[in-house]
């Protein structure tokens, strides 16, 4: 796995998540798309680091307790890692069920620790399900581009 | 020897991950919001930039919208030195001859950036250096918006009047009641039945010792209607600040 381009590309999504898409109410996670990518694509091993880092990195630009995305995007990106080993995840439907099944089970769990600590906003959990939507429709697109920045100036095309 | 891969276990691995982000997620607020605050503190001139390009392409401009956008701030500036106005003259008649002072004399006016903006929260670029500390009231189009909720040497959180964990101590015909949001809308729901509520009606900002010398507007009523106490009023108020158009706050320090 190519860290120091995993770091770039996870700052740059951030930004442009926070930056750029914020203003929209309703608009695609490009965490979640990522956190797809990487338990899709990656081993095992690094869909685990990957997935706990994008959880940070989700909990750094949402209002959500800090914490409640790293267990959430840990959890469900370990699963469909695990998962992956299983059914395959290569063909563009099933990708795109993969990331809106996954961020759903990313809303109930962010929702249920966030409860823990400080309740969420009321709506919170229907903007996240017509974000997953969007994510979900979008994503597909999104995970040649990511493929091939992660796997630029590599022989075997491979980024893991 | 320098090319061999540091190899963990994958449950171990995951284990410790999953107790790191448990820890996190237990540590007190104050703490954990910091990242948060750091994160915007760090990238605040790219989060700028592209916030603005948004802004710009997503506020949508009608015919004759420009002005009315434009007003606001002094329609709300109207409202507030009538409260004032209000205040005062009940003043006199309670004390003969006494003499009110400028409402905001003494006070220091701090301007600030927004740097990101939530449905709950905003992160602005000014903090500890400037002077800010919690509980400060913060305006937007001369309405109050929110309370400073954590402040790091160059920037500061913003927890909105929309948010659920925001609670203020309103005026609302006459009568002093509990606003609160729920992370869309304003709702009072403190307020008797017996009280008279108009939609329309002006929600002020309770004065604060030190922290809030006069009456400011929060917003107006859109809705009112009982709720399911029979008992009290479920009143729902529209902010006085259009806050997802702005760029910058203004906050009070005495």
């Amino acid at each position: 796995m190519r860290w120091i381009r995993f770091a770039i590309l996870i700052i740059f999504i951030m930004l442009i998540q926070d930056g750029l898409l914020s203003k929209l109410r309703i608009h695609p996670d490009l965490l979640l798309i990522m956190l797809v990518f990487f338990a899709v694509h990656g081993t095992i091993s690094d869909a685990i680091i990957t997935s706990f880092a994008i959880g940070l990195a989700s909990d750094l630009i949402a209002s959500t307790p800090v914490g409640a995305g790293i267990i959430s995007f840990g959890l469900v990106g370990t699963g469909l890692a695990y998962l992956q080993q299983t059914i395959s995840l290569r063909k563009t439907p099933f990708q795109a069920i993969a990331i809106f099944v996954a961020g759903v089970l990313c809303a109930i769990l962010i929702l249920f620790l966030s409860y823990l600590k400080t309740p969420v906003a009321g709506d919170f959990f229907r903007l996240f399900v017509y974000s997953s939507l969007y994510s979900a429709v979008a994503g597909p697109f999104l995970f040649p581009p990511m493929k091939w920045l992660m796997s630029l100036f590599s022989e075997n095309r491979r980024f893991y | 020897m320098t090319n061999r891969k540091v190899r963990f276990n994958k449950r171990t691995l995951f284990t410790w991950l999953l107790l790191a982000g448990f820890i996190v997620l237990f540590s007190p607020q104050a703490i954990t919001g910091k990242f948060q605050l750091l994160f915007a503190s760090a990238f605040h001139w790219p989060l700028n930039l592209t916030r603005n390009l948004m802004l710009s392409a997503v506020t949508s401009q009608p015919v004759g919208g420009n002005a009315e956008r434009a007003g606001l701030p002094y329609q709300n500036q109207i409202a507030n030195l009538q409260a004032r106005v209000d205040e005062v003259e009940k003043k006199y008649q309670q004390v003969a001859g006494f003499r009110a002072k400028h409402p905001f004399e003494g006070a220091k006016f701090i301007t600030a950036n927004i740097t990101r903006a939530t449905n709950s929260e905003l992160i602005i670029d000014s903090g500890q250096k400037d002077g800010l500390i919690d509980g400060l009231f913060v305006f937007g189009d001369n309405g109050v918006i929110g309370t400073i909720a954590g402040v790091t040497a160059y920037t500061a959180k913003v927890r909105l009047i929309t948010s659920s964990s925001c609670k203020l101590e309103v005026k609302i015909a006459d009568k002093s009641a509990i606003l609160q949001g729920d992370g869309r809308n304003i709702k009072i729901k403190t307020l008797p039945k017996t009280c008279p509520v108009q939609i329309g009606q002006q929600v002020f900002c309770q004065p604060k010792p030190g922290l809030l010398n006069t009456p400011i507007i929060v917003g107006t009523v859109s809705e009112c209607r009982l709720s399911e106490n029979p008992h009290l009023w479920d009143i729902t108020v529209t902010p006085a600040a259009d806050i997802s158009a702005l760029n910058s706050v203004g906050i009070i320090k005495y």
